[in-house]
């Protein structure tokens, strides 16, 4: 029982942990050459909840996206806010 | 704010609402999808290398212009932006001025309302246009962006002399551009009854002076020529200069011929 109840516990634990961790999510886009147009890739993902902060590389053709604690961004998510904004997803990596 | 200021030494008579209205590369693209992202230099240079009805019409939209330029940090150079983006395009010339107001349904459809004033040899007119943007065609490739956009129009037409009529607008676009340069060809006409019509041809070719960050001042050097034959200079070359600032874009210039000034800017909220 006491096992039991220890292993809940980490288990919780880790969830909560989980939950409550930022994403970090570089994207490389296609596209990205203009300053004043990829402003809609900032505006776009930034109106989105779980978003905390949009950088934007233009040299690197990156942009980098953190979310909130405890909120996610799918793949699907993050991919779809990219075309909606007019450009290209070439890959993804995330960080946790 | 007068823009259009009284030109009766051009023996033209005065529109009653112009001035009252104020109106490489795969591979690159392998080693980028192939690459973990936490290399430095992955992404490094050269690795990834009727007459009330106009006169309403034109206030509303102007008063829908400046209070977006004035408390929005916003404004466009395409007509169709990103998902869910407003943009407003003002452009001023000694005989005309255009301003568009879009919506971006999708991101490749806009809607939108726009404003035409045109001198002509005879007279002057104004359009009113609801207006339909798309998107025909984009190219993302890593190093470089080109686009071809149509737009299609219905609406009404003021002229100083002849009657007021319906109005058509279409136009197409097509545009080429890397961090450093910058190219544009168009073609837009307004057509009404009696003749009244205006077509404008313009070439675009640009260059900017170093490569700017996302949101840092980014100048270009920009030679427009048009060619509007409805209008007294048929041929107009106008240098000027362009800049981006984050959401904001402004263009300054004046012709070679004359010196006429030419304003345009666009913005995107």
């Amino acid at each position: 029982m006491k096992k039991v109840i220890i292993v809940s516990l980490f288990t919780v634990a880790s969830l909560v942990s989980r939950a409550a961790h930022a994403d970090e999510i570089t994207i490389a886009v296609k596209g990205m050459v203009c300053s004043f147009c990829a402003q809609g890739i900032k505006k776009t993902f930034l109106r989105k909840e779980g978003v905390e902060s949009v950088e934007v590389d233009l040299d690197q053709k990156v942009v980098t996206i953190r979310t909130k604690q405890g909120a996610t961004l799918s793949d699907a998510e993050v991919k779809e806010s990219i075309v909606d904004a007019g450009y290209e997803v070439l890959s993804m990596e995330r960080k946790a | 704010m007068r823009l259009f200021a009284n030109r009766s030494h051009l023996g033209r008579r005065r529109s009653y609402g112009a001035h009252d209205c104020l109106y490489e590369q795969k591979d690159q693209e392998h080693r980028l999808k192939a690459a973990p992202f936490r290399g430095e230099g992955l992404f490094e240079e050269g690795v990834t290398t009727g007459r009330p009805f106009t006169k309403c019409f034109m206030k509303m939209v102007w008063l829908i212009a400046l209070m977006a330029t004035t408390s929005l940090d916003s404004a466009l150079a395409n007509p169709v932006s990103f998902k869910g983006g407003y943009g407003v395009m003002p452009a001023y010339n000694k005989d005309w001025f255009d301003l568009q107001l879009n919506y971006s349904l999708t991101n490749r459809y806009a809607v939108g309302a726009s404003s035409y004033y045109r001198e002509g040899r005879e007279s002057t007119a104004e359009f009113g246009i609801g207006q339909l943007n798309y998107l025909i065609k984009r190219w993302n490739e890593l190093d470089s962006q080109a686009n071809v956009n149509a737009s299609v129009g219905f609406g009404g037409r003021h002229d100083s002399v002849k009657h007021d009529s319906v109005a058509v607008y279409g136009a197409l676009e097509a545009d080429y551009e890397t961090r450093r340069l910058y190219s544009q060809v168009s073609a837009e006409t307004l057509q009404s009854a009696n003749n009244v019509q205006f077509t404008r041809y313009r070439g675009r070719l640009g260059v900017a002076p170093y490569k700017a960050d996302f949101e840092a001042l980014n100048p270009w050097i920009v030679m427009q020529i048009d060619i509007m034959s409805e209008m007294d200079d048929s041929v107009r070359v106008t240098p000027m200069f362009r800049f981006f600032y984050n959401n904001v874009v402004l263009e300054l210039g004046a012709s070679l011929d004359e010196g006429a000034p030419f304003v345009a800017g666009a913005a995107h909220f």
